[in-house]
C-alpha cells in the first residue's frame, strides 16, 4: 500500500469506525438479542429461539403486520399516482404559480410529526371535530374517524399521504427533469399525443426513479410509527385496528420490556422489508439510469 | 474503478475498504457479544442481578459530606421542587437536590435504559400507578424497600394509602395524593332536572332528566356524560368501585366476571341510548374536552381528583357551574369511593445516599406544610392524616368552594383498594384496545371483556 492509499484509508477511517460502532455493531447484537431471553432487568439467556416460536401464536403480532401490510398497499397505491400527477403538473410551464404549490405540497414534509398527528387527532375527533363539523353542515353524519376500527386506519394513511405527497413528487420532478427535451420533440414531431408521450417515453424512463420512489414508500409504509402513536387513543387504536409492527415492538420493548422478543421481530421485519425492496427493484428493472 | 495507479503503486479499491469494514465489524461485534454474554452468562450462573452486579449495592451511611441527590419529576412545577429543596437544606445544608425534568412518555423507558446501562440512574423517581407493576415485575425489585426506614411516618397516611405501592414483602413508594374519584358534574343542569345521581343503576333514568333539561336550557345534543376511551380513566374505577378485582388469587383475569360487565353494560348502555359520548380528547385535560364543556355540550364526568387542576385551567370562567360529588354507588355493592391515577415517589435502590433520599422523600410526603402547599398549589389531595385534619385543608378549592374537602374526606372514608398485579398493564393494554367499542356502543360489553381476558391469558 503506498502514500496515497495510506491517505485514502486515513480519510475513510473516521467515517469507518462511527460506521462500525453506531450502525454495524448495534445490527450484529441486535441479531444476538433476538435469540437470547433479554426481558426487563432479569440477567439474559443467551442462544433460545423462543422469540421465534412465540411469533407464530402471537395474535396481536399478526394483527400488526396486517395492518401495516394494509397502511402499505393503501399509502402506496394513493400516494404514487397522484404524486407522479402532481410531478407533471409542476413539470408543466403552463401551470401558474407551480413554484408557490411546489413549495406548498413540500411543507407538509417538513412539519413534525407529533405536531400534523395532533393536529389532524383534533380535526378528525368525532364530536366535535372540524372535518365532522363541516360535513354534518352537509348533512352528512361523520363517523368517529379514530375510534372506529374501519375507519381508524384509513384516517392514519391519510395523514401519511397528506405528509409525503409532495416529497414523491419532488422525486418525480427531478426524474422528469432528466428526460431530454429532444426525445418527446421527436416522438412529438412522430405524430405522438400527449397520452403516448407519457406512456411510451416518460414512463420508462422515469423508471428508475419509479423504482427508488417505491422502495423509498415501501420502507416510509412499512415503519410508520409517529401517526398511530399520537393520534390513537387507546395507543394502537379500537381492537388494534391501528397497531402498525414499529408501534409493537415498541410496545414489546419498552411496555413490556422484552428486548430479546422485540429483536425477533425486528429481524423478521427487516428480512421481510429486504426480501419485498428486492423483488420490486428486480420488477422495475435496474436502479441504475437507462442507457441511452 | 482501477487498483492500480500511475506510479504502479496500489489504490485502495472498494473491496479493500469493504474488507477492511467487515474485519472492523467482526471484531468489534464479536468482541461486544463476547462481552455482553460472557458476563450475562456469569449473572446468571451466581443468580445475580443485573442491577444489582451493574451497580453498587446500598449503603446506607449518613454522610456528612456534601451530598446531591437527583430526582426525576414530569414537571418543574414552577420552582415548586426547588422551593422545597430549600427548606430541607435549612434542615441539612449539606444535601443538595437536583430536579431533573423528564417528559412522563419517555420517563420509564429511560430510566429502565439507565437501569441496564447502569450510567445516569437518578436517586429518587415518581412512578405514575400503571408504570408500577414494571418495576414490581423485576426478579430484584431496583427501589428502596421503605416498610422498615418509614415504619413510624407510614402509619401517618390514611388507611389503605401506604399500601398502594406493596409488593409482596416490600413498600416501595409513597403516594402522592389521594387521587379519589369524583364525580363532576354540571350543578345548574341537575337542580334544573331535580335529580341526583345515587346509584349507577339508575343512571340511565338519571341522564334522560338531565338531557330533557338540557334541552329546556336551549342545548339540543348534550351528553349527560362522557366516557373514556381508555380503561384506567372510567372502567377502571367503576369497576373498583364495583368491588371487581382484574386478577384472582392465581393470577387469572377477573375483570370480564360480574363486576366487569356491570360497569361495561352501564357504559354500553347509555352510549346505545345517545346518553353518553366517548370523552372528547380521550380524557379531561384535552383541548377538545374544554371545548366541549363550555360549548355545554357535556354534562358530568367521572374523573380522580386532579382533575380539579384541569377545570381551573382551562376552563376558569365555568367556575361555580360545576360541582364535585363523591361518585354514585353500586346499589349491587362494592364501596363509596376509589382511585384513579397516582404516584410515589421512590428510591432506586441503587442510589450511594439512600439516607438522605429518605429525608428529601419525608420533606414532600410528611411535611404537613408542604403537602397543604401542594394540595392549594396544585390540587394534589393530601393522604397524609395530619394533612387532612389542617384547617387550610378544610376551607376546599376555590374553584369548587369549601364543601370540596368534606367531599374529599367522604371518597376516602370508605375506598376500594388497587392492589399491584405484574400482569396489569397487559389488562390495561388489553382492555384499552376494546374500550372504544364498550364506550360508543359499538359492541357487545361482555363479548369485549372476554375478548381482552382472552388476550391477557394468552400474553405471555
Amino acid at each position: 500500500m503506498n502514500d496515497r492509499s495510506r491517505a485514502g484509508l486515513g480519510f475513510l477511517l473516521p467515517f469507518a469506525a462511527l460506521y462500525v460502532l453506531v450502525v454495524a455493531t448495534p445490527i450484529v447484537l441486535a441479531v444476538g438479542i433476538a435469540f437470547s431471553r433479554v426481558k426487563g432487568l432479569d440477567p439474559p439467556t443467551i442462544g433460545v429461539i423462543e422469540n421465534f416460536t412465540r411469533m407464530a401464536s402471537d395474535a396481536r403480532l399478526h394483527k400488526a403486520l396486517g395492518n401495516t401490510a394494509a397502511y402499505g398497499a393503501l399509502f402506496m397505491v394513493v400516494t404514487v399516482p397522484l404524486s407522479l400527477g402532481l410531478a407533471l403538473a409542476f413539470n408543466s410551464r403552463h401551470l401558474p404559480g407551480r413554484h408557490a404549490l411546489r413549495a406548498g405540497y413540500f411543507l407538509p414534509y417538513v412539519t413534525a410529526t407529533v405536531v400534523a398527528g395532533t393536529v389532524f387527532r383534533l380535526l378528525l375527533e368525532g364530536q366535535f371535530g372540524l372535518v365532522n363539523r363541516v360535513i354534518a353542515d352537509l348533512g352528512i353524519d361523520g363517523p368517529d374517524w379514530l375510534l372506529d376500527p374501519t375507519t381508524v386506519l384509513p384516517a392514519i394513511v391519510f395523514v401519511g399521504v397528506w405528509r409525503h405527497l409532495g416529497v414523491f413528487a419532488l422525486y418525480f420532478l427531478a426524474g422528469l427533469r432528466t428526460i431530454p427535451d429532444e426525445i418527446v420533440e421527436a416522438a412529438r414531431v412522430d405524430g405522438a399525443g400527449s397520452w403516448a408521450v407519457f406512456r411510451h417515453i416518460t414512463l420508462p424512463l422515469l423508471r428508475p426513479i419509479m423504482a427508488f420512489v417505491l422502495v423509498i414508500g415501501l420502507v416510509t409504509s412499512a415503519s410508520v410509527f409517529t401517526e398511530p402513536l399520537v393520534m390513537t387513543r387507546p395507543v394502537g387504536g379500537p381492537n388494534d385496528a391501528a397497531l402498525t409492527l414499529f408501534l409493537y415492538m415498541y410496545q414489546v420493548a419498552f411496555r413490556e420490556f422484552n428486548l430479546g422478543y422485540a429483536a425477533a421481530i425486528g429481524l423478521l421485519f427487516a428480512v421481510v422489508l429486504g426480501v419485498i425492496a428486492v423483488i420490486q427493484v428486480r420488477l422495475l428493472g435496474q436502479m441504475e439510469p437507462a442507457e441511452r | 474503478m482501477s487498483g492500480t495507479n500511475a506510479q504502479g503503486g496500489r489504490w485502495l479499491t472498494r473491496r479493500d475498504f469493504l474488507r477492511a469494514s467487515a474485519l472492523g465489524v467482526g471484531a468489534v461485534a464479536t468482541g461486544g457479544l463476547f462481552a455482553a454474554y460472557t458476563s450475562g452468562t456469569a449473572r446468571a450462573s451466581t443468580s445475580s442481578s443485573l442491577v444489582s452486579s451493574v451497580l453498587p449495592s446500598v449503603a446506607p451511611t449518613v454522610s456528612s459530606g456534601p451530598v446531591t441527590i437527583e430526582h426525576w419529576v414530569w414537571n418543574l412545577r414552577q420552582g415548586y421542587w426547588e422551593e422545597k429543596a430549600e427548606l430541607l437544606r435549612q434542615k441539612f445544608p449539606n444535601i443538595t437536590i437536583r430536579v431533573t425534568e423528564v417528559p412522563f412518555e419517555g420517563m420509564y423507558d429511560r430510566l429502565f435504559a439507565s437501569l441496564v446501562s447502569g450510567v445516569g440512574i437518578p436517586d429518587v423517581i415518581d412512578i405514575e400507578g400503571g408504570n408500577f407493576p414494571r418495576f414490581v415485575a423485576q426478579q430484584e425489585v431496583p427501589l428502596l424497600d421503605l416498610r422498615e426506614r418509614l415504619a413510624t411516618e407510614l402509619g401517618g397516611l390514611a388507611p389503605g394509602i401506604a399500601d398502594r405501592y406493596a409488593w409482596r414483602d416490600g413498600i416501595y413508594g409513597v403516594e402522592l395524593a389521594a387521587n379519589s374519584v369524583l364525580y363532576f358534574f354540571r350543578r345548574d343542569v341537575f337542580e334544573k332536572a331535580g335529580v341526583t345521581a345515587d346509584n349507577w343503576e339508575d343512571f340511565e333514568v338519571v341522564a334522560a332528566a338531565l338531557q330533557d333539561a338540557a334541552r329546556s336550557l336551549g342545548v339540543a345534543d348534550a351528553a349527560a356524560i362522557t366516557w373514556a376511551t381508555d380503561a384506567q380513566n372510567n372502567f377502571r374505577p367503576l369497576f373498583l368501585q364495583r368491588g371487581g378485582r382484574y386478577f384472582d388469587e392465581a393470577g387469572n383475569p377477573t375483570f370480564n366476571g360480574t363486576e366487569g360487565q356491570d360497569v361495561a353494560r352501564l357504559m354500553s348502555a347509555t352510549a346505545k341510548a345517545g346518553q353518553a359520548i366517548a370523552t372528547p380528547g380521550g380524557w379531561i385535560g384535552a383541548p377538545e374536552w374544554a371545548a366541549a364543556a363550555k360549548e355545554n355540550k357535556v354534562l358530568s364526568i367521572v374523573n380522580g381528583d386532579w382533575g380539579t387542576t384541569y377545570f381551573q385551567q382551562n376552563v376558569p370562567e365555568m367556575k361555580g357551574q360545576w360541582q364535585a360529588v363523591p361518585p354514585p354507588r353500586w346499589a349491587a355493592g362494592g364501596f363509596a369511593g376509589t382511585t384513579n391515577g397516582g404516584v410515589s415517589v421512590s428510591i432506586m435502590s441503587t442510589t450511594k445516599h439512600p439516607d438522605e433520599a429518605l429525608e428529601w422523600l419525608k420533606q414532600l410526603r410528611f411535611d404537613v406544610d408542604t403537602v397543604i402547599d401542594a394540595y392549594l398549589r396544585f390540587g394534589w389531595t393530601p393522604v397524609l392524616k395530619a394533612a387532612i385534619d389542617d384547617p387550610r385543608f378544610a376551607q376546599g378549592v376555590p374553584y369548587f368552594g369549601s364543601e370540596y374537602s368534606q367531599v374529599i374526606k367522604a371518597s376516602m372514608a370508605d375506598m376500594a383498594t388497587f392492589p399491584v398485579a405484574i400482569k396489569q398493564p397487559q389488562a390495561e393494554q388489553a382492555l384499552d384496545s376494546v374500550m372504544p367499542g364498550i364506550v360508543t356502543g359499538a359492541t357487545d360489553p361482555v363479548g369485549s371483556l372476554n375478548q381482552a381476558a382472552e388476550q391477557v391469558r394468552q400474553s405471555a
